[in-house]
């Protein structure tokens, strides 16, 4: 699985509707509660750990990969 | 509120969570494990300080009428004990619902000064905790629980339960996985304080209770005592008196012969279960699943009241495919100190939050049904038997230190239950303000012992006539007439009281059948019935209220 549908599976448990191009301004629903759920998702699909820095400019899937992909060396 | 087994399997359980840091997660969390439960959570979180949010008229908890209030707070945010405590005796007599309060988490510092020094976060955590402990261990305040919370972050390891990035970022204290242990824990307690709980733990006996096989390997081959592995077997049947002493009633189902297996219940230095502790034991040959439906009649509990231990794997199995409301527990063969295990693994199955003294003597009760059983074998003529058990009735009215045991049998009695009216305490206690209502129950005590308060009824008076609300009984005692003594004390008391006329209802549910014609058959006259309901009439005046000659009644009630 590629990084891109690993991050929209954890996704779309809280955003059924979760594409490569979801972004928080186009996701009903993607507060700051739902973001916080994402992420601690993600941490726990990739088992690494986001610092708040990283998790405030994380907005986007894209963002999301950007970020992810820097900690997971395989991807 | 009316809590009920319907509501708590298809309806909402409104939860108020209120806490002094970011809990959406953890009421996330709850609402995604709900299960069984259909659980709908609020949320308060108190920016400035919590105790000031429990008293303040304004805090959420009061806004509505929650069925449970969750206290989530840390030590940190927690200036002064007495106060919280104060806020939570205030809490308490304001809200209708379950209070479930988390205690505090033991700190885990580093630092070897710490604890070297007279006043320091350690001495303040144990002082902080058992004034918690104080307020409900003395004063006992109704529906009011403590949330381990603390046993909880012992369990995970203080660095895999807090979270400091998180807190620090969003107030938030815990980590992912110490959120869903936290959601985990109040939702346990919730269902245990919701859900009809087990009653019975049914035990294998060869490598159950002990190593080995006692028909082979004899009192002195099997595996119990001070040294490995018999000391795995006495442990886990310490643990087993332990829940014994909580409210539940233990039985043998062993295929095994009668005489060796007692011989080791009453000669074993190192067996801790004697044979008193059990209720009943089906110790032979036969089928388990015939054991099963016997003890069933016998003991008068459901199939869905009992939990059964066996290490051997077919007759599990077995059990499971053709009765799978019983609970079963595979223990682990050649492995015991995994057996140690098995009650904490499965600790779902027995919580227990709620005890009752009937809880507690439930066990002693049991037995004296079994012998009753047995003396009612010998006596040929019914009403000697009635004779022979020199039962005394009485009759309680209107007192309020019944209430709990009051609610806890509107909410389980399922055969002899009239009406099928559950309430909660709050909801007999408000009730017991009217001036028109009346509640009536009955303690019954024979020459094997007391059962405790085993009948209720609830009247509503009006002035020449009165309804009976509701009107039940324990079926430990179903087959002695006293529910006619009872409705027959009831009925006087009414008359007493002006009644001429009193009506009532039986009203069907999936398991009262049994009291179904109980009304007619005293002489009440039916007005109305439909498939689901029969109304009934009785007028006081015409009618002779003879009391039974078996039972000796005596009254107490709340003085005016």
């Amino acid at each position: 699985m590629s990084l891109e549908e690993r991050v929209l599976k954890v996704l779309r448990k809280i955003f059924p509707e979760a594409k490569a191009d979801s972004h928080i301004d186009n996701i009903e629903g993607w507060d700051s509660v739902n973001h916080l759920r994402c992420l601690l998702g993600l941490e726990e699909e990739f088992e690494i750990m986001f610092a708040p820095e990283e998790m405030e400019k994380m907005t986007s899937v894209k963002d999301m990969i950007l970020v992810i992909s820097e900690k997971v060396p395989d991807s | 509120m009316v809590v009920n087994e319907v509501k708590g399997l298809s309806g909402e359980m409104n939860i108020c969570l209120i806490s002094s840091y970011t809990s959406q997660l953890i009421k996330h969390n709850l609402e995604e494990k709900s299960g069984a439960l259909n659980i709908n959570a609020s949320i308060s979180i108190s920016e400035y300080n919590i105790v000031h949010d429990l008293i303040s008229e304004d805090s959420l908890i009061y806004q509505a009428p929650f069925d449970f209030v969750v206290v989530l707070y840390l030590l940190d945010d927690i200036k002064q004990i007495d106060e919280l405590v104060d806020c939570l005796r205030n809490c308490r007599a304001k809200i209708k619902g379950a209070l479930l309060i988390a205690n505090f988490i033991a700190p885990a510092a580093w630092s070897l000064s710490a604890c070297n020094q007279a006043e320091n976060e350690f001495t303040r955590f144990s002082r902080y905790q058992s004034a918690l402990q104080q307020f409900l261990l003395t004063e006992k305040p109704a529906n009011t629980y403590l949330l381990d919370v603390n046993s909880l972050a012992a369990r995970l390891g203080h660095d895999q339960f807090f979270d400091p990035r998180l807190w620090y970022a969003y107030q938030i204290p815990f980590t992912r996985k110490g959120m869903a242990a936290v959601a985990q824990l109040i939702h346990r307690a919730i269902q245990c304080l919701t859900l009809p709980r087990k009653k019975c733990i049914v035990l294998d006996c060869d490598n159950t209770l002990w190593g080995g096989i006692i028909g082979e390997d004899g009192l002195e081959g099997i595996k119990l005592g001070p040294t490995y592995p018999g000391n795995c077997y006495v442990k886990f049947q310490e643990q087993l008196l332990a829940l014994k002493n909580l409210g539940y009633i233990l039985a043998l189902n062993s295929k095994n012969n009668e005489p060796d297996v007692l011989e080791v219940l009453e000669h074993h230095p190192w067996q801790i279960l004697k044979k008193h502790d059990f209720v009943s034991k089906k110790i032979n040959w036969r089928n388990k699943i015939e054991n099963f439906v016997d003890l069933a009649r016998e003991l008068n509990l459901g199939l869905d009241s009992f939990i059964f231990f066996d290490d051997n794997p077919a007759e599990v199995q077995l059990v499971r495919d053709n009765l799978p409301e019983i609970t079963t527990i595979q223990v682990p063969k050649d492995n015991p100190v995994q057996i140690l295990s098995l009650i904490e693994n499965n600790y779902e199955t027995f919580d227990i939050l709620k005890i009752t003294e009937e809880d507690k003597a439930k066990s002693a009760m049991y037995l004296a049904n079994v012998a009753r059983e047995e003396l009612k074998k010998s006596i040929v003529n019914i009403e000697d038997y009635y004779r022979s058990l020199e039962m005394t009735m009485e009759i309680r009215k209107n007192l309020r230190v019944d209430v709990p045991r009051l609610s806890q049998m509107t909410l389980k009695t399922n055969q002899f239950n009239v009406v099928t009216i559950r309430r909660t305490e709050e909801e007999i206690i408000s009730l017991l303000d009217q001036k028109d209502f009346l509640s009536y129950c009955f303690k019954l005590v024979d020459k094997f012992g007391d059962n405790g308060i085993v009948g209720y009824c609830e009247v509503k008076r009006g002035t020449d006539q009165a309804e009976i609300l509701n009107f039940l009984m324990s079926c430990r005692v179903i087959g002695r007439n006293a529910e006619n003594e009872f409705l027959t004390q009831v009925l006087r008391d009414l008359k007493s009281l002006g009644a001429e006329t009193v009506t009532a209802t039986w009203r069907k549910s999936p398991k009262n059948a049994i009291c179904e014609n109980f009304l007619e058959n005293f002489g009440f006259t039916l007005t109305k019935s439909d498939d689901r309901q029969k109304d009934y009439r009785l007028a006081l005046s015409a009618r002779e209220l003879p009391s039974l000659d078996y039972f000796q009644v005596n009254w107490r009630q709340e003085s005016a």
